[in-house]
Order: structure tokens, then C-alpha cells, then sequence
């Protein structure tokens, strides 16, 4: 009988053990504030993942979902799936980013549903590059929104999540993304919801 | 009373312990086992060591997930258990990366078109018995003029993106990357 109990007690051990890890497992790579990653604001990056030691948790993110990561030398891609006030990113609301730009030859901005499918839209515009945007007062400013904006329009679709990513190709800031300054950086802010 | 607690205390410390091993397993086993992971994907989808070119990204694609609109694409999937493979394409005006995947989605080695020479990228991959090998075979009076490029697995893809800066300028990327040469050095 106690061996029974024993065996018993073993066995839901394992089980209890197994399910924590995993859902510690889930949890962590579904978080943007997971081991190798930095954030800062609204943004989130993973410095590592794009060289050939790259940590076993942006290795497991990236692979999980799916994307390639931004090689070392490449550049760097700051990823947003909320504001800087915390509130996930939605499209019943209009987002802007605008700020000091870092150096680099050229940048891009696009939106994705979470899965990481671009936002399908009628005007098939899926993101904007550093070469369309139209400066504004001499600096960025790209709205974000579902509804059709003014300058520097990203669409996204209403009443749904998205993923924002910023990507600056051959930039300096690759070989230091792990002591960025933010304030250096780009901001994005809610501008307002629907109800 | 004590040897009740003693044993809840044995119990929950091993459920800790184990948690920390399946977690632990679990993230280190994830590249290998994502059904996502789209190193994995694109060489088990295309044949090794001939060129594809991607097509445009757009809402239906789910190859790479948030893969970035403004890049034209082509892939390069290499096995150099048979020898070495080659690559060479030309740069254009705009930006351009070559980033070397191993199967479990470790970036291996990338460079961008600075690495051009005469706007020529000429690579040669190569395992590291190869490389000897190559290396014994050079003139001494000649420099080499390919980039060699030393893998440590048979396998892998090179990922190959130019820079659309307007979206009219796809087309000539397109056309930039179909001439892209990716196959085995000397097939016999």
C-alpha cells in the first residue's frame, strides 16, 4: 500500500512537474519581457538573436514564431506589441511614432496581424521605408490607424490586434543594441480610441 | 505533524525540479521542433543548392512569418555534403543581405553588398575538409578572389534580401536576384 503510494506520489510529480515547466516555457516566450530580450517604452528586441551565439530563449522565440531574426551587421528591428503606456496595440485606436530616427542607411515600418501575417488593406500599402515617408516640421511622423490619416499613413484593420516592427538596416546601433540609448529612439504613443 | 510537512516539502521541491528540467528541454528543443521555424521549412519545401526566388510578400504568405514587405527575396538552400556550393550575384543601388541559416534557425554568418567586389558577390561554401583541400590548390602568386565561407553543418539556406525603397523598385530587384547563381561548384 505504500509502495502504491509512493508510486502514485511519483507519478503526479512528474505530471505537475512537466505541466509547470511547460506553461513557464509558454509563458516566457509568449512575454516581451522574456531572458534576452531588452525593451524599453513600447519596444522590445532581441540583441542576440541574430548572432551565431545567440541565446537558447531568442533561438526558441524566434522559432516559435516563425521569422527570421535580423542578423548582427544587418541591422536592428525594435518590435511593439503595445504602447508606451503598456495598452496592447489595437486597431481601434491610432498610434503614432515620431522622434529621433537613429542612424542608418535605410529603415522600414510594417504591421502584422499577431500570427505574423501582413494587415491586408485596400490600399495595399503593408509598411512604409525611409525613402516614402514625407518629412514633417524636418522630422518622421508615421500614423497608424485604420481609418485613412493624413502624411504618413500605415493602415491596420479595426477591432483587431496587431504587431508593429521597426527595422533599421545597416545601422551602427547593431553592434550596441544591448546599450542603447532610448532616448535616442523613436516613440510610439496612442493617439486616441474609438469606443 | 513534522513528517507530513517534511514530505509535502520533498514533493513540492521535486515538482520544482522537474519543472525547471521541462523547461529548460523544452526551450533548448524548440528550434528543432517548431513547425514555424523557417529554415527548416523553406529546405524541406525547395530543393538543395538551386536558386528560388520568393514571391512578393503580401497578406497570404505564411513561409516566414513578419518577414518585412519592402524586401525582394531569394533563397539558396545548400548541402555541401557533395562538395562545395556556389553563389554569386551581382549588388544593385539598393541595400542588400545575404544571411546564412543553419536548420535550426541559427544565423551562422550574414554580410550585406559592402562585401561586394566590382558589385560582384562571389561565394563559395565550403565544409572545413573542403577548405583545406581548396587552400592547398591556390596559386601562391594569386590572391583568391571568391569569399569563402566555412559551414558547420551539410545543411542549410541563405537568405537573400534587397531593399525595396519604393515599391516600383521590386521589379528590377526581381530581376536582379533571378540571375542569382546558386548550384553545386563542380557537379560531376
Amino acid at each position: 500500500m505504500t509502495r502504491l503510494s509512493s508510486l502514485f506520489s511519483l507519478l503526479l510529480m512528474l505530471v505537475l512537474g512537466l505541466f509547470l515547466g511547460l506553461f513557464i516555457t509558454l509563458q516566457s516566450l509568449s512575454s516581451t519581457s522574456a531572458p534576452g530580450s531588452i525593451g524599453n517604452g513600447a519596444w522590445v528586441l532581441w540583441p542576440k538573436a541574430g548572432a551565431p551565439d545567440a541565446d537558447p530563449y531568442s533561438l526558441a522565440i524566434h522559432a516559435r514564431r516563425g521569422d527570421v531574426p535580423m542578423a548582427q551587421g544587418e541591422g536592428l528591428a525594435l518590435f511593439a506589441i503595445h504602447d508606451s503606456e503598456g495598452k496592447p496595440l489595437s486597431g481601434r485606436c491610432s498610434y503614432e511614432i515620431a522622434g529621433h530616427f537613429p542612424s542608418a542607411r535605410v529603415w522600414s515600418v510594417s504591421a502584422y496581424h499577431p500570427d505574423g501575417r501582413l494587415i491586408d488593406n485596400a490600399a495595399g500599402r503593408y509598411g512604409l521605408t525611409s525613402s516614402e515617408v514625407v518629412l514633417e516640421n524636418g522630422q518622421n511622423r508615421i500614423r497608424i490607424s485604420a481609418s485613412p490619416m493624413p502624411g504618413n499613413w500605415l493602415p491596420v484593420t479595426k477591432d483587431s490586434a496587431f504587431v508593429l516592427i521597426l527595422r533599421f538596416y545597416e545601422t551602427p546601433l547593431s553592434a550596441i543594441a544591448s546599450v542603447l540609448d532610448w532616448s535616442r529612439m523613436p516613440k510610439l504613443t496612442a493617439m486616441g480610441c474609438q469606443p | 505533524m513534522n513528517r507530513f510537512l517534511l514530505k509535502g516539502l520533498q514533493f513540492g521541491l521535486g515538482v520544482l525540479i522537474l519543472a525547471g528540467i521541462a523547461h529548460l528541454l523544452s526551450i533548448l528543443l524548440m528550434p528543432k521542433v517548431a513547425r514555424h521555424n523557417p529554415a527548416s521549412q523553406l529546405l524541406t519545401t525547395y530543393d538543395a543548392n538551386a536558386p528560388v526566388l520568393l514571391p512578393d510578400r503580401t497578406p497570404v504568405q505564411t513561409d516566414m512569418a513578419f518577414a518585412d514587405p519592402a524586401m525582394t527575396a531569394a533563397i539558396c538552400p545548400f548541402d555541401v555534403s557533395e562538395g562545395p556550393v556556389r553563389l554569386r550575384l551581382r549588388s544593385g543601388e539598393h541595400f542588400m543581405s545575404l544571411v546564412f541559416l543553419n536548420p535550426d534557425g541559427r544565423i551562422s554568418y550574414a554580410l550585406t553588398d559592402k562585401a561586394a567586389i566590382r558589385r560582384l558577390i562571389d561565394i563559395r561554401i565550403v565544409t572545413e575538409t573542403q577548405l583545406r583541400q581548396l587552400e592547398a590548390q591556390d596559386p601562391d602568386d594569386e590572391p583568391v578572389q571568391e569569399l569563402r565561407i566555412r559551414v558547420k553543418e551539410q545543411r542549410g539556406v541563405v537568405l537573400v534580401r534587397v531593399f525595396n525603397p519604393v515599391p516600383s523598385a521590386a521589379a528590377g530587384n526581381r530581376a536582379l536576384l533571378q540571375r542569382m547563381v546558386c548550384g553545386m561548384d563542380n557537379p560531376s
